[in-house]
């Protein structure tokens, strides 16, 4: 077994050179429920540059996980995006249709989600379903996806894998049905990877297992990933830059350094107090007061403003822009001074 | 916080019998509570917490070893005669949904155990039911809710309450958050730790997220393949743990570094936990231990103190 350690990750902030591999514009979806219609993303902008790791942070409900679903096109039921962006290889993902998104899917975005380990098809062995990726996008024939798989399985760790290759999921521990998964998402070389709290429902030194892993095979292949967590501690550890987001907007935005130098937004603050730190296990955390809401109108003002300690009356009624507060870092807050002004906005 | 056990393991052994084969799931196992403090006890999937939280109780039986309460045996007791000593202890599980009768009331579910015990009478227990509702953060009319008009999390709020009416010294809390949303979680904890604090409560408080066991215990017990290989003071635990399988376990808990060059190395524990089937000699961890030696593979360490409340067991502590 390979002994995984990471090296610090490579900045590519500040390399303008770099075009980005995605890049999210405006988006906004909603879905139709019974009870009317919830606002779940409105507005969102992020870019992904090769190689990069975005960090997209959030409690649910925050519109986090919807961004990318609704990216890949796998929004669900009620699920529409009612317009924006996703430019991917200078296509628009959403104006794409469902079997032209399926060329994408899995191929030139891969996918790792929290459950995916019980995504396989449990009557077929997992080297098979790995291979599929390949033998179904047409990119070689079955034969050579059986060579290269097993080549694959090898170099994520799994031992033994001539015999693992035909071995049923149930088979297989957690740990490597978790490998397993990050086999079959990375094996087509996609450019960028979507991971959406992809070690949430491990046990801890099997999460570490898949971070190490995960960080190690992206570096070396230059794989962007953007990463969708609540937790900040695996966030700081893994990504290059950080997208806040509540009430499905973007609350801030930094590189990493800049984000852990200098965190901004209340709410981003607030995650970090409710946040435990294993160095002063004493220290008493303080949770945000209650939860992230289902928007059934498009928030008016700031949607944290009900949760928010500084909320004053413009929070309530206007919504905050997103605007530079230090070199490449944006805010979302009535309450934080712009780069270029003296003092925040007036406040009535 | 009295340095007398108030609850007391001893030799604690289980197995069950699975496809015909014997399943090791605690394994030699002493531990103690004492009055007051909160206990936690963390370890993977598999590691054998959940069972000896459930010998603790009396709700499993165990193999052999002795579980005393103010000095008190257990062990050996029938189901009935366990009764009266479930007034000083009390278990939250996980899944509140499926605890909670749905077609009882959320206030005839809290102070179900009071009525069926005679203890009270209904209208004097639907009194206690709202004071005990407001203590653990909702409404006092929610008595009058059915189970399922209310969110996990107040679901999880009903259980505890319903753990709080007997008025117990001590609650053994399985994974008792785990399955909540995080931010709810985070309130959660907040409850149980005011809890302590209001009632002194002492916690038996099981779960593999470290997190939450670190904000709640004054003591960590680490279990791994059915056996405790270290106990600590929290403080101690999170900083210095000893035992090279805790080492690994609590480095996994990522701090949010001031800048990135304070990041931590992602450093992964190779392998994987053994099956609890074939069992060889030695040291439970030997497998996957980065120091063994051949004493390791041999011999099977004892639990012992190094220190003030800190025991291993480990040859090479």
């Amino acid at each position: 077994m390979a002994d995984f350690v990471v090296e610090a990750r490579t900045d590519f902030s500040n390399d303008v050179s770099k075009q980005p591999v995605l890049e999210v514009r405006d988006l906004v979806v909603q879905f139709e429920r019974a009870d009317g219609v919830v606002h779940a993303v409105n507005g969102v902008d992020f870019a992904v540059r090769p190689g990069e790791w975005l960090g997209i942070i959030g409690e649910s409900g925050s519109g986090k996980s919807v961004t990318l679903m609704s990216i890949l096109g796998l929004l669900g039921e009620g699920g529409r995006v009612i317009r924006g962006n996703a430019w991917f290889n200078g296509v628009d993902l959403v104006q794409l249709s469902d079997r032209q998104l399926r060329t994408v899917r899995g191929k030139d975005i891969g996918v790792v989600f929290q459950n995916l380990a019980e995504g396989f098809n449990p009557y077929l062995p997992i080297g098979t379903q790995i291979a599929e990726v390949l033998v179904n996008h047409r990119l070689c024939t079955r034969r050579t996806a059986h060579r290269r798989v097993i080549e694959f399985m090898h170099e994520l760790g799994i031992a033994d894998a001539k015999a693992r290759f035909h071995q049923y999921p149930h088979e297989l521990s957690g740990g490597m049905r978790q490998r397993a998964m990050i086999a079959s998402a990375i094996v087509s070389e996609p450019k960028v990877i979507f991971a959406d709290e992809p070690t949430t429902a491990l046990d801890s030194t099997v999460q570490m297992q898949v971070l190490a892993l995960l960080t190690d095979i992206c570096r070396k292949r230059g794989t962007a990933v953007v990463m969708v967590t609540h937790d900040l501690g695996v966030a700081a550890h893994t990504c290059d830059r950080i997208v806040v987001m509540y009430g499905g907007i973007v609350m801030e935005e930094a590189p990493i350094d800049e984000f852990l130098q200098f965190p901004t937004h209340p709410y981003t603050l607030g995650l970090r107090d409710a946040s435990f730190d294993p160095e002063q296990p004493d220290r008493p955390l303080r949770p945000i007061p209650g939860v992230a809401p289902v928007l059934l109108e498009a928030p008016r003002g700031c949607p944290f403003a009900p949760r928010c300690h500084m909320a004053t009356t413009v929070c309530r009624e206007r919504l905050p822009a997103l605007r530079q507060t230090r070199p490449d870092h944006r805010v979302a807050c009535h309450h934080v001074q712009g780069e270029n002004e003296h003092e925040p906005y007036p406040i009535p | 916080m009295s340095l007398t056990p108030f609850l007391d393991l001893r030799h604690i052994e289980k197995s069950f019998r699975v496809r015909g084969k014997r399943l090791p799931a605690v394994r030699d196992v002493s531990l103690s509570i004492r009055e007051g403090e909160s206990l936690g006890l963390v370890g993977e999937s598999g590691s054998g917490k959940s069972t000896l939280g459930r010998c603790a109780i009396g709700l499993t039986a165990p193999d052999a070893g002795s579980v005393r309460l103010f000095g008190q045996e257990l062990v050996g007791r029938s189901r009935r005669d366990l009764r009266p000593f479930w007034r000083h202890m009390q278990m939250v599980f996980q899944d509140a949904g499926v605890a909670l009768h749905p077609r009882m009331t959320v206030g005839r579910n809290v102070i179900d155990l009071l009525v069926a015990r005679r203890l009270v009478s209904r209208r004097e227990g639907l009194e206690i039911a709202r004071q005990l509702l407001e203590q653990v953060g909702l409404h006092a009319d929610q008595a009058e809710a059915f189970p399922f008009e209310l969110s996990g999390g107040q679901q999880q709020r009903v259980m505890i309450a319903r753990a709080l009416a007997v008025e117990p010294k001590l609650l053994i809390c399985d994974e008792a958050v785990s399955a909540l949303d995080v931010s709810v979680q985070a309130q959660m904890m907040d409850l149980f730790i005011r809890l302590k604090q209001e009632r002194n409560l002492s916690y038996l408080f099981i779960s593999h997220n470290l997190p939450t066991v670190g904000q709640i215990a004054d003591r960590i017990a680490v279990m791994y393949l059915g056996e405790i290989v270290e106990v600590g003071t929290t403080q101690r635990m999170f900083q210095k743990p000893y035992h090279p399988y805790s080492k690994a376990l609590f480095a996994s808990v990522l701090p949010i570094p001031a800048n990135v060059s304070a990041r931590r190395e992602l450093r992964a524990l190779p392998g994987e936990m053994p099956s609890p089937f074939d069992l060889s000699r030695g040291c439970p961890f030997h497998t996957r231990c980065p120091v063994a030696v051949d004493r390791c593979r041999d011999v099977r360490p004892q639990l012992r103190a190094i220190d003030d409340d800190h025991q291993v067991a480990c040859h090479l502590a």
